[in-house]
């Protein structure tokens, strides 16, 4: 039977004594990095299908149309391998109808990092994601916005026959707009962890950059 | 009346009762209050990000200044209460952004007192903000504790922020 006694502050860390096996040991915390990731892109590509699949890790997949007004906010944790480090994803899933065009920044106001979604059988899509990217873009305090990490997504890849978008368009448009290039489908669960995974790899990567530099000027 | 002196001192007592964030060591907080300028406290992403500094005793404060970098728009609260609540609003800055330097500015030079500051970082002009030093003039307040303490009845449990860093450290 595990008795664990007394938890105690030691040299900077918290420690913990295990009466069973007379040790004491030592509890590793780790860095909680938040970050605010917003979704966009035109109505009915598959954001909320996007955002769905991630959060129930490919289980959950709804069948009908669920309008989102204005947004709906997630949040998943997704540790860094290789260190002792989580990231807290806040996941601002937005409206991509136009009526919710003017809020939609008060609600996700200065995101971290960005994801705009296209629908891979439809045209309009891809070319109203500049459209998407700039608004966020505009949000974001100037300094940040260079540095911005971002993910372009092409969604419904299982539609094969339908599909009008290649992914060398795909690719060549993330390019432009300075985003990296993903594709998959939420409908399958195929492609979905990756771009999330980038994300939050980025934004770790962001942070120990951001802090170095407050080590510098320190 | 003693004489002006640096209050926020972890060597006079003085403790970083909340942080909303903390990135290394779970104390990283204290480095507000260690009296150096080049060791420092960051955040670890979105605002706002809070900060509580508690002082043992109730204090006369003349003047607070803050020394941080990316920090954009930032408030200060005083409490008096024996344990950080009921707070009360002192003042609102905006700073000005910078470029490989520190901000230095100055928060508040009224006197006031109080036994808690909370300080709320509400917007920076980056993702991520540090602090590096915040500097509280003014002097222990030995004779006005009484009458302070008299408006401490009957606070009413369960008032504002009063989570411990214990109680954030153990989400993990």
């Amino acid at each position: 039977m595990f008795s664990i006694v007394i938890l105690v502050h030691l040299y900077g860390c918290l420690a913990m004594y295990n009466r069973h096996n007379c040790v004491w040991m030592e509890i590793i915390m780790s860095n909680i990095l938040r970050t605010k990731c917003v979704i966009v892109g035109n109505c009915t590509v598959g954001k909320t299908a996007l955002s769905q699949t991630f959060l129930s890790d490919g289980r959950q997949f709804s069948k009908n149309y669920n309008m989102t007004f204005g947004v709906d906010l997630k949040v998943k944790t997704l540790s860094i391998p290789d260190s002792n480090d989580t990231v807290e994803l806040f996941i601002y899933d937005s409206s991509g109808q136009d009526v919710h065009n003017n809020c939609l920044s008060k609600y996700w106001h200065e995101p971290n990092i960005l994801m705009a979604v296209f629908d891979v059988t439809s045209e309009l899509s891809l070319d109203s994601v500049s459209h998407w990217v700039a608004l966020v873009r505009s949000t974001i305090p100037q300094k940040a916005a260079s540095t911005t990490p971002g993910v372009l997504f092409g969604n419904k890849t299982d539609l094969v026959d339908r599909r009008v978008v290649s992914p060398k368009t795909g690719s060549t448009m993330a390019e432009k707009l300075g985003l990296m290039y993903f594709e998959g489908s939420a409908k399958e669960n195929q492609g979905i962890e990756e771009p999330f995974f980038l994300l939050a790899h980025e934004w770790h990567k962001l942070y120990s950059e951001k802090k170095t530099a407050f080590d510098l000027i320190a | 009346m003693g004489e002006v002196e640096e209050l926020a001192l972890e060597s006079r007592g003085c403790v970083v009762s909340y942080s909303s964030s903390s990135c290394g060591s779970y104390d990283e907080c204290s480095k507000i209050i260690d009296g150096q300028r080049n060791t420092y406290w960051c955040t670890t992403g979105l605002y706002p990000q809070v900060f509580i500094l508690t002082f043992p005793n109730p204090v006369i404060i003349s003047s607070v200044k803050i020394r941080s970098y990316f920090v954009r728009l930032i408030s200060l609260e005083k409490s008096s209460a024996e344990s950080p609540q009921r707070f009360e609003y002192v003042c609102e800055t905006e700073l000005d952004v910078t470029d490989h330097c520190h901000q230095v500015e100055s928060l508040h030079e009224a006197k006031f007192i109080a036994r808690h500051l909370r300080f709320t970082i509400k917007s920076g002009y980056d993702h991520i903000c540090a602090v590096y030093r915040v500097e509280v003039h003014g002097v222990q307040n030995k004779s006005g504790g009484d009458e302070i303490r008299d408006d401490e009845t009957d606070i009413p449990e369960s008032v504002g922020l009063v989570t411990t860093p214990k109680r954030q450290a153990g989400r993990n």
